[in-house]
């Protein structure tokens, strides 16, 4: 599912950038620097890969759900259509929902031979982050098509925390807990986004940002052994769909 | 300006988006789905030891089911016996009522006597008390099917003299599809 995902995006990226240099050919080229801009984006964050799976014998599944994404986005055109972009984004890929809790609380019962178990979720996945690197611009006439690839932080600051109550388990009779994380790691990013010019310095923008992180690590506590879903490690993966507005300067 | 109040509204309105995500708490449950399960006293047991025999004893052409669960200290024991039966591996699908004599059912506890561990019966389950049913069995698989429920009760003294009646409910007791061997003797 993952590796499709992203052979999917990839593909379809490379398919735009080559239809869009084949319009291109005639295009007015510049002599001198694009005009830098700066705006804003709000739309769908996708979750993909293992991060969206709900499998409770994935350790790397993350439960993540579509949600809300915004954020601010700019390039300084250092030569011609050569750029340095940044963004910084607003995030959040939802919580566990009931199916999601259930299905853990059978598969922990499974896994531990227990008679029943209870699983309560708390907390969402929300994060910023900030990404910057180089972007080139092709233009054809009152449109505008950047490519991106981006490196920097992404900021976790929660993630889904459940606790696990089990009966009829002598060796696990405490509760024990899958905490949620808070943390600062690296990721990369590639962006595509398509701009429309509304008026001398004001574009419409639709865009699509793939991110990925290694993610936080994922603290484990109370257990007496290590039966069961385990998650030590919460990779993120995203592809946000956005549209704003950006400014020239 | 214009651009830096259409900016500064859609952040707000996205910031009052976020605050307002309810953060909240969704609690899942599941009980097992092993085979063989009851409520001892409300609480869901599923015995991880097991024994489901049927034994045909030519002799006395009688044919025992007899159906021992153990887990945490606590057992149950039931025993179903048919006079006149044939020797063959199926066993008659039927309510057998717990009489003392044919239809037999301990619940046991775990204890420590005499340097060691052993499991004696928990009260009495008497004549009445209870039932077993076998709803199918699968002679080729070798699998049956049924419920039961039945009381334990046992009386003691307390201290200031007073017997204390204790009754250990067994309820929603199911085996489904549950494996057992046949021997013939």
């Amino acid at each position: 599912m993952y590796p499709n995902n992203i052979k999917r995006i990839f593909t379809t990226l490379i398919i735009a950038l080559f239809a869009f240099i084949a319009t291109s050919v005639h295009a007015q080229q510049t002599t001198t620097n694009l005009t830098s801009y700066f705006g804003f984006f709000g739309g769908v964050s996708n979750p993909l890969g293992d991060f969206k799976k709900a499998d409770y014998y994935n350790n790397k599944a993350g439960y993540a759900k579509k949600g809300l994404t915004y954020g601010v986005d700019g390039t300084w055109y250092f030569y011609k259509h050569l750029g340095l972009g940044g963004s910084i984004t607003y995030q959040d890929n939802g919580e566990l929902n009931q199916a999601n809790a259930d299905s853990l609380a059978a598969g922990y019962t499974n896994s531990y031979g227990a008679d029943y178990a209870i699983v309560t979720a708390t907390k969402r996945y929300q994060t910023v982050n900030i990404l910057l690197g180089p972007q080139y611009t092709f233009t054809t006439g009152k449109f505008l098509l950047d490519l991106r690839a981006s490196a920097g932080i992404l900021k976790v600051y929660s993630t889904p925390e459940t606790n696990i109550s089990l009966s009829g388990v002598t060796n696990q009779t405490a509760v024990f807990y899958q905490r949620s994380a808070s943390a600062t790691v690296l990721a990369y990013s590639g962006i595509a986004a398509l701009r429309f010019k509304l008026s001398d310095n004001v574009f419409l923008t639709a865009r699509g940002a793939y991110m990925s992180s290694q993610g936080p690590s994922i603290k484990n506590e109370d257990r007496t052994t290590n039966i069961g879903r385990i998650v030590t490690r919460q990779s993120f993966n995203t592809f946000n769909t956005t549209i704003g507005l950006n400014f020239g300067l | 300006m214009n651009k830096l109040r259409l900016f500064t509204f859609l952040l707000l309105a996205g910031l009052f988006v976020i605050e307002s995500c309810k953060k909240d708490t969704i609690i899942g449950s599941a009980y097992t789905t092993k085979p063989f399960q009851a409520n001892i006293n409300s609480a869901v047991w599923a015995p991880d030891s097991v024994i489901h025999t049927i034994t045909y004893n030519s002799a006395s052409k009688t044919k025992t089911l007899l159906l021992q669960g153990t887990k945490e200290q606590k057992q149950i024991v039931m025993t179903v016996i048919l006079n006149n039966a044939t020797n063959t591996p199926g066993f008659a699908a039927d309510t057998y009522y717990i009489d003392g004599s044919s239809v037999l059912v301990d619940y046991k506890t775990q204890v420590y006597q005499n340097g060691q561990y052993v499991f004696l019966p928990h009260g009495a389950v008497s004549p009445g008390s209870g039932s077993i049913t076998v709803t199918s069995v699968d002679s080729v698989k070798k699998q049956i099917t049924g419920t039961f429920h039945f009381y334990s009760r046992s009386s003691s003294v307390d201290s200031t003299g007073a017997t204390v009646i204790t009754i250990d409910n067994i309820l929603g007791g199911a085996f489904t599809n549950l494996p057992y061997t046949f021997t013939s003797n």
